[in-house]
């Protein structure tokens, strides 16, 4: 260790000091022998998930009214429903009857696909029950309607209902829920 | 050791579209449109032009506004001209001079026809002889 003192004095007999130390340590560290944590390894592991994306589409489709004898029949489609994934996915398709002042006797749902512009898969109930009715898009439904991972996929979604007994101003109200299921 | 879980689904996992529809109001009249050629009964001084027309159907889904209006639209002024509307054989409807040569009335449409049958009665001086006369009749369905 090796310390420094300087003291300096002005001509106005003023004075000052300063102190400066300076330490120095050298220390060396010897080579041991192989001991504990010398190496560590930090592993990285990442899968690529599964993603999926749905744009488009309607928010609210109005549905016509066709009158057919003593029944009457509401028909919907909506805009093209854009579906993108990494891989060819599962959709489960549910339509619900949220209100229905009179029976239905009939009602289902109709996936269409854009690009084959064939139906890919219905589901219908002709029970007055206003359960919902549901079904899935299996992955053969959608690769044998020409289904592309990584590109873009539209599909129209159709409501139909046959009223039995209708009266003017009568609403109706359906929601079609689409959930993406893992392939 | 760091391990990336992958998340199912990632983005948008459900959509939901909402289908909305509201029955109309349905009137329809069919067979409405006719020429219907008069006879006519000679009472002196007076003439009376007769008239009836072949069945109109009526159906709908409703309660329906039944509007009907009687003019004369051609011709010589008739002395007096009324008009009866029967619905399955009943006057229902009958536009004539002490109502402005309309009426209206209110009946319960369905799927199943209702058969509107129209009778003109026209009073006409027998000095128009040779004139022609013409009445219209226009009938409206409303949303009761």
């Amino acid at each position: 260790m090796l310390n420094i003192h300087a003291i300096r004095l002005g001509p106005n007999f003023y004075s000052l000091g300063a102190f400066l130390s300076l330490g120095f340590a050298v220390q060396f560290y010897a080579p041991s022998l192989v001991q504990a944590g010398i190496q560590d390894t930090t592993t990285f592991n990442a899968t690529v998930p599964f993603t999926f994306s749905f744009s488009g589409g309607s928010d609210l489709v109005s549905m016509d009214y066709t009158r057919n004898g003593s029944t009457g029949i509401m028909l919907g489609t909506s805009e093209s429903l854009l579906i993108s994934s990494n891989q060819v996915p599962r959709i489960n398709v549910s339509l619900n009857t949220l209100l229905a002042p009179s029976g239905i006797s009939f009602r289902g749902i109709w996936i269409r696909s854009d690009s084959t512009n064939r139906y890919i898969k219905s589901k219908s109930s002709s029970s007055y029950s206003n359960s919902p009715v549901s079904t899935i898009l299996q992955l053969s439904d959608l690769r044998s309607n020409g289904y592309v991972s990584g590109l873009p996929y539209g599909v129209k979604l159709t409501v139909s209902a046959n009223l039995s007994n209708s009266f003017p101003n009568d609403e109706y109200r359906f929601q079609v829920v689409l959930t993406c299921l893992e392939p | 050791m760091l391990m990336l879980q992958p998340l199912a689904c990632h983005g948008g996992l459900e959509t939901t579209t909402g289908f909305l529809g509201t029955v109309p109001f349905i009137c329809t009249i069919e067979n409405g449109e006719q020429v219907v050629e008069t006879s006519y009964t000679n009472y002196g001084s007076l003439a009376l032009l007769e008239g009836f027309s072949t069945p109109l159907q009526l159906s709908g889904n409703g309660s329906a506004r039944l509007n009907l209006v009687l003019t004369q639209i051609s011709g010589p002024t008739a002395a007096a001209f009324q008009l009866f509307g029967k619905i399955d054989s009943h006057n229902f409807l009958n536009p004539k001079s002490g109502n402005g040569h309309s009426d209206a009335n209110t009946t319960l449409l369905s799927h199943t026809p209702k058969t509107l049958t129209y009778q003109l009665r026209a009073f006409v001086e027998n000095a128009y002889s040779g004139g022609e006369l013409q009445f219209q009749a226009v009938l409206t369905c409303l949303d009761a």
